[in-house]
């Protein structure tokens, strides 16, 4: 009796454990696993829009390129001023808001990671179709121009870095120094060569938006141009007839009809070209969704006067200096200045320390009442709001009212940082709000509709103006004068006629076309002038409008430095993070520390 | 139960219904069946912003930003429509109601065996838990006005404020438990008693989550999808589902002599679904022993003052595998809305594109953390029972702690990494209780006290390659934070200049000490401590006393040997404006400044005096009166006669005072300054027994 009662409850015990051998064998509810993602083309190209994750566009979370030079005054900071106030090291790394530039050394190498494991792995793909093997080939040049991408960043701010083109696993031994900047250009330029070889001219439809051939040219052609340049190296005739090749390539693809330089007859049909995702100038840019739920472009409520978030009164974030402002030319193509500066009385409000009460004192300044804003080039009306200028959506359209009260009686304007009725602290302090980027036809107030404005990476005009450079540093001045014109006549302005101080006038075209792009940050380094760029004489100023009991404007140019700038010749470089200088004691942290 | 919220003129509050019934059968002589049930039902009521973002705000929001103007208007946020700290409280910009209903099933059986052998018996539990929760989230338009000095108007900005949405989820869970034991329980010879059992459990878990969304609703009187708006744009939909799985083998034997001697051991078996197959087992012994000395003969002479005494040891061994499941596998997760970075867009019409990445790189290896501990002690009693002290002894080794080798392995290497099993900490300390025990007359009177120490060390963590030694987590306690050494504050500029400092140094600002002597400060400079803001003592103390019918308890905690690390916050305590550098105080005022010059919290615009630094170290040490309750028990002969057995009247308070010397918050707040405070509370209640 009690053998069978015994021996049942062992054979129970046993068939449940054999039952239950597997009840800890869980299949996962939202992940699903490497060999069904590596055997469907489907998957590896979802794998392939992960890898474009990095490519974080300059207007994201308001920390763009150029709050780092004379072009912009960035009111609030958001992290540039780590920068600018010349705080940044090793510890200090973080010189933005965004993850690019927040942490810009974990942002990118993670990118990189995934674009060689996507090359790694895409090989294990079968096709049964040819269609599904161009398609296959395509996203391996997909891949390539993101792994260029990635070490192209890098490289303009680090110079030299660990090139890293395999996965690793986690006990692989970490022996990879900083390799010297020519070897990095040179990489990178390879993967863009491969990338070009491979890639199609343009993508349509679903598709558009992917890294085309021209793309990987763009690439290349800023990276060989970096590469020629003073600060990456030494220059030499070769690498600038390199870089000079590299940009005809894409100045080719244009004559073969794939970019073209659109032509406008008003500053308002230029300033929709960089609201158009569909402009045929366009050789990459970075999309937006209107749906929120994705990145999205902050020009809008970090420039916009009417702004976003607390309606009147002006948000200026991003705001134009009076110096970079005084860069337009007249329309006619001669240089601007003010000549009929005189003295004038006005009278300024300031609080009686005794009594409380507002008190209107005498001060005398030097001002013109000559209205700088007409008859200039048409990129100025584009590309800024000033005072007068038209700014608003739907029956919010008004003139931008930027003066300040000069009289007593006379009532500061609405988007003036004396407009006490309003949030004053939020308006502009350089006389000036940015305009280029701002869609007119998107309404802010409506919570649901997010701003689509592009990021444009590279478009034709770029690569004019680089092959421009490069013909001049080979000594071939007359030959870059009609690339130079390309933009200059597309803006309106007559065309230059003679090649003398021709580097000169290249500059102030370059610095005007591509005004507010991100580029002026990578050309000051790379032509060593950001000293003079961070000089006292050259910090931001503001232009002050004041407005009299007859209703005359006097301008004026205020010249106290709005932000103290600071540069260190380290600066020239981002530093390498402190966690990564203490996990690798074989990278150095040249230029900040040994 | 019913819960109100802190601030006025919420709609938040908390609602919890609960029941609960056991039943228990006789089947027959030898089976015997019982079923507990328990339901509950709670409703959580909020407002549209949750309790962080609240107090996030109220402690950040510019003092100079009133909620309504002057004619009783509301209005707008000084940096955006919504920002306005009366209206976020109140249920005007929308409500968020949770309603949990969990059900509980426990049937149980237990069969006594003892036709096959006397003692032995089997038993076994289901433990049915079953949740369906659901909720809605309702957001309206409301009015809220901006003043146009040059008009004179008030403008209603409600076109700002968004448009009509409800948001409806449902979830729901089951863990089913199913707990199976043979067990034997019998004494020998009136002096040799046995309990032995072994048991089987496996529990498994299964969850379902549907979310539906819809907006640009005409109104909000039918808060429901179906009536929102039909344009697909304004329609979203979302839904997951999650599912876990654990088995268990244990068993334990116990022996006592004539209650003179005791032993026990005890073993598990555990399976975790984290590990690979292959890793997942865990094996777990445990044993203690115990010798009642005051039993033995050669104890008598002690007998009238030692009245009890005990020795005690016992060493086991315990697991953990609280990992996120499969990284032992090569796994690719679907990058969600919300990610950064976030997903890309393509298209002439633009959409997101779908993407995957790999979640973490796989160890095949992971497997069961384990900590071996042992301990001593006694437990004693003294004069009949008047003195009690227990005394207990322990140490610990945790190793294969699962840690990430975030900290060693190169950011180059872009590598998201998995668990592993490197870590290894030591943890030792001891824990003494004292009881005293008396009366007089018709006065009784009790203390009790009690006090513990612990100090953990680390023996083996992931650590970068070249970090400097006095920063290095090995050897201290495992959550010792690093700070900068800050000496003093700088009060004249040619101090700033003979000393290594950070760029941008002024008059006011604090000194930090240049650790290893490098001429400037750099992060390498910051050094780990040995306290943290978990204390290595803990002690706490309870007084009780009865008198003709009253009864008082009062019970004491606190910790000692803590410290956390208070920083200002956006909008600055008060308490780091008084007593600090200024440049409008004398030089004596500035010596003697408790705190460095008023700087802008933010690192990015001060980034030196912003740094995490010993300047702001507070000593997290404390004494609370966590509770004292006051009752009053009525004698008998009153209540008998309305039919009931006993009726007890009493109040209590928690959280009484506290001396501490943070200050400002409360040390117990992990959230420190931003957190929903603790409260006092008083509680009136009736007790009557049937």
């Amino acid at each position: 009796m009690k053998t069978i009662y015994k021996g049942a409850l062992c054979t129970l015990v046993g068939m449940s454990m054999a039952a239950c051998s597997d009840f800890l064998d869980v299949d996962p509810h939202n992940q699903i696993s490497d060999a069904a993602v590596w055997s469907s083309l489907d998957y590896a190209e979802a794998f392939l829009n992960n890898c474009y994750r990095w490519v974080e566009g300059d207007n994201e979370q308001g920390v763009p390129f150029c709050s780092y030079t004379d072009e912009l005054y960035h009111r609030t900071g958001y992290a540039t001023e780590v920068y600018t106030l010349g705080n940044v090291s090793c510890d200090n790394y973080n010189v933005g808001y965004s993850e690019g530039k927040g942490n810009t050394w974990y942002f990118y190498y993670t990118g990189i990671k995934n674009t060689n494991q996507f090359l790694e792995r895409i090989n294990d793909v079968s096709v049964t179709s040819e269609e599904e093997e161009s398609q296959k080939e395509e996203m391996i040049g997909q891949a390539y121009f993101l792994r260029a991408f990635y070490y192209h960043q890098l490289y303009s701010l680090y110079g030299r870095i660990p090139l890293v083109y395999q996965t690793f696993d986690m006990d692989s031994e970490w022996t990879q120094t900083r390799a010297e900047m020519d070897e990095v250009a040179d990489s990178i330029v390879a993967d863009c060569d491969r990338a070009a070889a491979i890639l199609p001219v343009s993508y349509t439809g679903e598709d558009f938006g992917r890294t085309t051939r021209g793309a990987a040219l763009a690439v290349k052609a800023r990276t060989l141009l970096y590469k020629a340049s003073s600060l990456f190296g030494t220059p030499s005739t070769e690498k600038w007839q390199e870089a000079a090749d590299a940009q005809k390539a894409i100045i080719d693809l244009a004559n073969e009809g794939v970019y073209s330089l659109p032509q406008v007859s008003n500053y308002e049909e230029y300033a929709e070209l960089f609201c158009n995702p569909q402009n045929p100038e366009i050789i990459f840019e970075k999309m937006y969704s209107t749906v929120s739920g994705g990145a999205y472009s902050q020009s809008y409520p970090m420039s916009s006067p009417p702004g976003a978030y607390n309606g009147y009164n002006g948000w200026g974030v991003w705001l134009p200096t009076y110096d970079i402002v005084n860069l337009y030319q007249k329309s006619d193509g001669t240089d601007f200045e003010i000549t009929d500066w005189d003295n004038y009385t006005i009278q300024v409000p300031t609080v009686d320390s005794n009594t409380g009460e507002i008190v209107y004192t005498d001060q005398t300044i030097e001002a013109t009442r000559t209205s700088p804003y007409e008859g200039r080039e048409m990129r100025l009306y584009a590309n800024i709001l000033y005072d007068g200028a038209l700014w608003g959506y739907g029956e919010d359209n008004h003139p931008v009212e930027i003066f300040e009260s000069g009289a007593e009686g006379v009532e500061s304007g609405e988007q003036s940082p004396t407009y006490t009725s309003g949030e004053y602290w939020n308006a502009t302090q350089t006389g000036y709000y940015l305009r280029k980027f701002m869609n007119p036809n998107y309404n802010q107030w409506d919570e649901t509709v997010m701003d689509n404005t592009p990021w444009i990476f590279f478009r034709l005009g770029e690569f004019y103006l680089n092959y421009a450079e490069c013909l001049i540093e080979l000594g071939r001045d007359n030959e870059a004068l009609p690339y130079i014109n390309e933009t200059r006549t597309r803006a309106l302005l007559p065309a230059l006629t003679d090649a003398s101080n021709i580097r000169e006038k290249y500059e102030q075209e370059r610095a005007v076309e591509l005004m507010f792009e991100g580029q002026r940050f990578f050309d000051l380094r790379r032509w060593k002038r950001m000293e003079e760029a961070y000089a006292a004489e050259n910090c931001p100023t503001a232009m002050k409008i004041y407005k009299l009991a007859d209703g005359t404007l006097l301008y004026t140019h205020n010249t106290t430095v709005l932000q103290q700038r600071n540069f260190r010749e380290a600066m020239y470089w981002m530093p390498v993070p402190r966690y990564e200088l203490n996990k690798c004691p074989q990278l150095d942290g040249l230029p900040y520390e040994e | 139960m019913y819960q109100d919220v802190i601030y006025k003129d919420s709609p938040q509050n908390y609602n919890q219904y609960q029941f609960t019934t056991n039943l228990d059968a006789q089947i027959t002589k030898a089976i015997k069946f019982s079923m507990d049930i328990l339901g509950r039902q709670t409703v959580n009521n909020r407002g549209a912003y949750s309790t962080e973002d609240l107090f996030g705000y109220f402690l950040t929001t510019s003092p100079m930003a009133a909620p309504y103007y002057p004619n009783g208007l509301l209005r707008i946020g000084h940096d955006g429509i919504t920002n306005n700290a009366v209206l976020m409280v109140s249920d005007l910009p929308g409500t968020d109601k949770t309603t949990n209903n969990t059900i509980n099933l426990k049937p149980r059986l237990r069969i006594d065996l003892d036709v096959i052998t006397p003692g032995l018996y089997a038993e076994g539990y289901a433990a049915l838990d079953y949740t369906f929760n659901n909720g809605k989230t309702i957001r309206n338009p409301y009015d809220i006005y901006s003043y146009d000095a040059t008009t004179g108007e008030y403008i209603n900005q409600r076109d700002a404020t968004g448009a009509t949405s409800v948001g409806s989820w449902s979830s729901n869970s089951s863990t089913v438990t199913v707990n199976a034991r043979i067990g034997y329980s019998r004494t020998f010879n009136d002096v040799h008693k046995v309990d032995a059992f072994v048991a089987y459990e496996q529990s498994k878990y299964k969850y379902n989550y549907l979310y539906g969304y819809r907006t640009n609703f005409t109104s909000s009187v039918l808060p429901d999808l179906d009536f929102g708006s039909t344009n697909k744009d304004d329609q979203s939909n979302s839904g997951n589902s999650d599912e876990t799985a654990r088995q268990n083998w244990f068993g334990r034997i116990n022996y006592g002599y004539k209650d003179k001697y005791l032993a026990e051991f005890t073993l598990r078996y555990d399976g975790s679904m984290n590990f690979a197959p292959g890793h997942r087992w865990g094996v777990f012994p445990g044993f203690s022993a115990g010798w009642v000395m005051s039993e033995e003969n050669f104890f008598e002479p002690l007998k009238n003052v030692v009245s009890f005494f005990k020795l005690k040891g016992s060493w086991g061994m315990m697991g953990n595998d609280n990992i996120s499941a499969y990284q032992y596998l090569s796994m690719y997760g679907f990058v969600a809305d919300n990610s950064t970075p976030s997903r890309y867009v393509f298209g002439v019409d633009p959409v997101f594109a779908e993407s995957i990445y790999e979640t973490v790189t796989a160890n095949p290896l992971v497997t069961w953390e384990t900590a071996k501990t042992w301990n001593v002690g006694f437990s004693s009693q003294f004069l009949d029972g008047k003195f009690g002290l227990d005394f207990d002894y322990f140490q610990s080794r945790r190793s294969d702690i699962l840690i990430t080798r975030n900290a060693s392995i190169p950011t180059y290497s872009g590598l998201s990494l998995p668990a592993e099993n490197l870590g290894k900490v030591k943890n030792h300390g001891f824990e003494l209780i004292a009881t005293y025990r008396d009366h007089a007359g018709d006065f009784e009177w009790g203390v009790t006290g009690n006090v513990t120490y612990a100090k953990n060390e680390v023996v083996y963590m992931d650590e970068a390659v070249d970090t400097p030694e006095w920063q290095r987590q090995t050897g201290h306690p495992i959550d010792g934070g690093t700070y900068y050494q800050a000496l003093g504050i700088y009060q004249t500029q040619e101090q700033i200049d003979a000393t290594p400092h950070l760029a941008g140094t002024k008059v006011g600002d604090l000194i930090y000490q240049d650790t290893n002597d490098d001429g400037s400060i750099t992060w390498d400079d910051a050094v780990r401590r040995d306290k943290s803001a978990t204390p290595k003592w803990i002690f706490g103390l309870t007084l009780n006393g009865a008198w003709k019918g009253f009864d008082v308890n009062a019970f004491f905690q606190g910790q000692a040997d803590a410290e956390i690390l208070v920083q200002p916050t956006m909008n600055m305590a008060t308490d780091f404006y008084e007593g600090r550098w200024s440049e409008s105080n004398t030089a004596e005022q500035n010596m003697a400044a408790k705190w460095l010059r008023a700087f802008m919290k933010e690192s990015q615009v001060d980034g030196r005096n912003s740094q995490s630094s010993t300047w702001w170290l507070r000593d997290a040490s404390f004494v609370r009166l966590k509770s004292l309750e006051i009752g009053y028990t009525f004698p008998k002969k009153w209540i008998t006669r309305l039919g009931i057995d006993n009726l007890r009247l009493y109040a209590n308070g928690n959280n009484l005072f506290t001396i501490d010397g943070v200050d400002i918050f409360d040390p117990e707040m992990t959230n420190g300054i931003r957190g929903y405070s603790i409260q006092r509370t008083w509680t009136f209640g009736v007790n009557v027994t049937f």
